[in-house]
């Protein structure tokens, strides 16, 4: 018992009670907001809300604040540690933080007891890290406590094998960065975003002969898979996305936030090579990893929900804006981005293409752009590739009232200004020729179809699923023309 | 509100409810749960072995509902440990206390990343970042920075401030690899003197082969850990080849840096303080000694490991410096503290040395002591002392000399002159098997011979002092700190230990 004798020693020394300041089943009635007699089936769900939160003073949210970080190191006490593999990760970190405050107090029979374990599971799973400071201070316990040169030696090793670990995760951390850096820099291009990721790879090679840890080859993977995206090589995106996935899918921890990443690169390369049903099966695994409601998961809904658009599956793609429009756990939808949609769907609703009850109309009435206003202006839209999409979706108005050359003329104007279409370019101008040849015909329908044979021939690009404008595809507009 | 908000999603009543710290005062009336009545009983000194524990509970002590107890005790301890009450302790300062509260949030920043609360985590990291680097968290502010750097690029997109932490992040990196090298070199010349203290010219080599690895670091890095593992190699290398004065410059070098920083550790300063009163020891200034020992005594944490080698050193130089009562006073406080039975066997064999010099000079009344002082010392059994000090009896040059003299001592003082005489033969050949006269421990070595002639002279006190004279007035003409021989083994001054060898002669 003197490893525990030691630890309650140092905690009635530094008697740390008052410092505890947590939310535990002593203190938890002070809260309002967590009610404590609720009956068992709901006492799972998350029970404060937003309205209970705001009417605290500044000072209450601080010390709030303080209280929620403090119980957090609390929070696991009655879980399995290793059933879960994403709470290893912070519970070694846990784990090294109490270690390190040991060694700070000279706490040293329980040292021993917690290091071991914490160096073997930082091992299984790849925490680089945490290993190489554990093993630290197991080789400084070797030394200086018992004078234990082979175990000083074989810590010495063990440090000296994961530090190039270390440098090769490094390495790749600070490339990947260097990589999003460079993509926010007004001065880059794609051709030279291409030649930085391979530049990237280029350096990282050495590293990735020796490392293979989940740190190192998420970023690793992730830069030779913006190389091929940027060369609109979507086979070997495909491909990269595929043995990322796998290779991660192997590791005992991994953020499921950067699988995800692959997964959607996969997903878009799938598209773009004109499997849209597989492409929503890979876009479906992506959501399954990010948390319910975060910015990501709203992202890849939001493409989820074109990409059923563009395959005429309406009602799944109404269904989900409703799921969407739905209470979530974390944020709210993108109100720009619901006001889209939900113009989209009563387009459709509009145009008899999409059955829709008054209660779900209500519903996306609630955030819509009215699209009887003939002037886009007073429709208030920031966004141009939103305006690009909603002018896509007024297109018979404007043919109707004998104004395709202005609305060829509106759609000039957004390629030129526009760089994130340039992938799309080659079907506006299709579109741009047909609105400018439907206002000087007096045959649209050989013009209409003239226009989708070109069209035919020329796929849309996934590749930057955000700024495209076709969230219904033109040859659906055009053949709603038609009609 | 967002983080609230964020927090909330990951807590509900159910898992608040769970939550239980173990150091809340136990409430009348009220049934605890068996891990709290643990920590208390365990705290209050009403448990010490597992027996007891197993008792308490009610369980049977090798049962594996027992077992599995223990394993989930200790994990609910882990966590009031990173809250230790800094504040209402004197023993830490400022950066002590940064340091603490560092590694705290560290746990928690960690739990919020994984747990994907990436908003609270910033504001955490950007938080804490600045605190560590001012206090040389070199990990913390690492871990910290490497999260920001990536979070202004990723998640809000920033170049000033990405740029700013990739800055941290370099410098942070390069400091932490620096510190960690220190600690290896440190560490790689203080394991092999640990069990034995006669193999100095090969730590001294040693040690100046390291500082060629520190040195292209001494340049850029000026933290805490990298000066004090820097100057440790530094001040092993002076202090192996016995140069006092060179080490003694180094420790005011080095205490000089850590004292030029915005932040500092006390312990650090202290450990080389506590060598610099080891060197003044050894240059014979005691004076300066004890007064420099008094005032670091107490930079280590109450009761750790650093503590009780503190204290190791104050005995030390106040039983070279004849300051007897101050010896034992230490001695005594150190012995009586809960903490000690827990430290390292290696450390026990190096206080038993201590303490048996302190019990010798007990015995023969060179200390003055109080009726209510602790008779422990008193009770001192020759034959225990000799099976509790396994280790450094084979270190044959190095600390099993004092084991040897003490013995001696004791048998002279016990007038065992039939085992006294057996022991100087032995020490005779001992002499001759272990000490060649250019090997070094020169004043050992005439010691010895002094002492040896004891046997020759059938314990006739007149004819020892006119053998052995010769050898003492040479030992005489030697300064303690002759440059031969590590500094613990010479425990009492040994023209001193002649002394009292005389007197222990009865004719």
């Amino acid at each position: 018992m003197e490893e525990f004798r030691e630890l309650a020693l140092l905690l009635r020394n530094y008697s740390a009670d008052a410092q505890i300041q947590v939310i535990d089943n002593h203190t938890i009635k002070q809260f309002p907001f967590w009610e404590t007699d609720l009956p068992d089936d709901n006492i799972n769900q998350p029970i404060a809300n937003g309205n209970e939160l705001s009417a605290l003073n500044c000072q209450d949210k601080l010390q709030l604040r303080t209280r929620f970080w403090n119980t957090l190191l609390f929070l696991d006490l009655n879980q399995e540690e290793l059933s879960d593999a994403s709470r290893v990760a912070y519970l070694c970190w846990q784990r090294l933080a109490t270690l390190k405050t040991l060694m700070a107090a000279g706490a040293i029979k329980s040292l021993k007891e917690i290091a071991e374990p914490l160096l073997q599971t930082a091992k299984e799973y790849e925490l680089t890290l945490i290993l190489i400071e554990t093993a630290t201070q197991l080789r400084q316990l070797s030394a200086l406590h018992d004078g234990n040169m082979i175990g000083f030696d074989h810590y010495c090793q063990l440090i000296g094998q994961y530090e190039q670990v270390l440098k090769a995760e490094q390495a790749a951390d600070d490339e990947y960065d260097a990589f999003l850096m460079e993509q926010i820099n007004p001065a880059s291009n794609t051709d030279s975003l291409i030649q930085f990721a391979l530049n990237a790879c280029q350096r990282l090679e050495p590293y990735a002969q020796s490392c293979k840890s989940a740190s190192f080859m998420i970023n690793l993977y992730f830069l030779r898979l913006q190389a091929a995206v940027l060369q609109a090589n979507w086979t070997d995106v495909v491909r990269i996305g595929g043995q990322a996935d796998r290779i991660l899918r192997g590791k005992a921890i991994v953020q499921t936030a950067k699988v995800s990443a692959f997964l959607l690169s996969q997903a878009l390369g799938i598209a773009n090579l004109g499997d849209l049903k597989l492409a929503l099966e890979t876009i479906d695994k992506a959501i399954a990893l990010e948390v319910n409601g975060s910015r990501n998961w709203y992202r890849l809904q939001e493409l989820k929900i074109r990409w059923l658009l563009h395959q005429n599956q309406y009602p799944a793609a109404l269904d989900l804006c409703k799921v969407l429009n739905g209470k979530n756990k974390v944020g709210e939808w993108d109100i720009d981005q619901k006001r889209l949609f939900h113009t989209t769907l009563m387009y459709l609703s509009d145009q008899k293409s999409l059955p829709i009850s008054t209660r779900e109309k209500g519903i996306l009435m609630t955030h819509w752009i009215p699209m009887w206003g003939s002037q886009l202006d007073e429709m208030d839209i920031q966004n141009p590739d939103h305006e690009a999409s909603i002018l896509l979706l007024q297109l018979p108005k404007w043919v109707g009232k004998g104004q395709a050359g202005a609305l060829a003329a509106r759609f000039r104007h957004y390629l030129i200004t526009s760089k994130a279409c340039a992938p799309q370019s080659a079907r506006f101008e299709v579109l741009i020729e047909t609105l400018e040849a439907l206002s000087n015909t007096t045959t649209p329908d050989a013009v209409i179809k003239a226009a989708l044979q070109k069209l035919q021939a020329l796929r849309i690009d996934y590749s930057a699923p955000e700024a495209a404008p076709e969230i219904l595809r033109i040859e659906h507009i055009l053949q709603m023309l038609q009609h | 509100m967002t983080d609230l908000l964020e927090l909330t999603q990951i807590m509900d009543g159910y898992k608040l409810r769970q939550i239980e710290v173990l150091t809340r005062p136990l409430r009348p009336g009220i049934q605890e749960s068996r891990y709290r009545l643990m920590y208390h009983a365990l705290a209050n000194g009403d448990v010490h072995t597992e027996e007891e524990a197993a008792q308490l509970l009610g369980l049977d002590v090798k049962g594996r509902p027992f077992r599995r107890f223990l394993l989930e005790f200790r994990r609910r301890l882990y966590a009031p440990l990173l809250f230790l009450d800094t504040e209402s302790s004197e023993q830490f300062n400022a950066t002590q206390k940064a340091n603490f509260e560092c590694l705290r949030k560290l746990g928690i920043f960690q739990t919020l990343l994984h747990r994907k609360c990436f908003i609270n985590a910033a504001m955490l990291a950007e938080e804490i970042v600045e605190i560590a680097a001012q206090n040389d968290v070199t990990l913390v502010a690492l871990e910290m920075a490497t999260y920001l750097k990536r979070y202004f690029v990723e998640q809000e997109p920033n170049p000033d401030k990405y740029r700013y932490y990739k800055v941290y992040v370099e410098r942070f990196r390069f400091d932490w690899e620096a510190e960690n090298k220190a600690a290896e070199c440190y560490s790689a010349v203080i394991a092999p003197a640990i069990k034995k203290k006669s193999n100095q010219y090969d730590i001294a080599l040693k040690s100046k082969e390291l500082l060629n690895i520190l040195e292209p670091y001494s340049n850029r890095c000026n933290t805490i850990l990298f000066l004090a593992g820097y100057y440790g190699v530094m001040l092993t290398e002076k202090m192996s080849l016995f140069a006092w004065k060179k080490a003694l410059d180094i420790c005011d070098i080095a205490i000089e840096r850590l004292r030029a920083k915005s932040c500092f550790s006390p312990r650090m300063i202290g450990f080389f303080m506590i060598n610099k009163t080891t060197c003044l020891s050894m240059l014979g200034q005691y004076e300066e000694a004890i007064k420099l020992n008094i005032e670091c005594a107490d930079f280590e944490v109450y009761g750790s490991r650093g503590w009780f080698v503190n204290q190791d050193v104050q005995v030390s130089v106040a039983l070279r410096a004849g300051e007897y009562s101050l010896a034992h006073s230490v001695a005594e406080k150190v012995i009586s503290n809960p903490m000690f039975k827990l430290m390292p066997k290696i450390m026990h064999e190096s206080w038993q040395i201590l303490f048996s010099y302190i019990s010798v000079i007990q015995s023969i009344g060179k200390v003055k002591l109080n009726a209510n002082d602790n008779i422990v010392f008193q009770q001192f059994k020759l034959n225990k002392f000799l099976n509790d000090v396994p280790t450094y009896s084979k270190d044959k040059k190095g600390l099993n000399i004092p084991i040897l003299i003490v013995q001696l001592l004791f048998l002279l003082h016990q007038k065992e002159y039939e085992q006294a005489h057996e022991r100087l033969e032995a020490l005779r050949k001992y002499r001759v098997k272990h000490f060649r006269y250019d090997a070094g421990n020169f004043r050992t070595q005439l010691f010895l011979k002094a002492i040896t002639t004891m046997a020759g002279s059938a314990f006739n006190k007149k004819k020892f002092i006119k053998k052995s004279q010769p050898f003492i007035e040479q030992l005489r003409n030697t300064p303690i700190g002759y440059p031969d021989q590590h500094y613990k083994i010479e425990i009492i001054p040994y023209t001193l230990v002649w002394n009292w060898m005389v007197e222990m002669i009865d004719q």
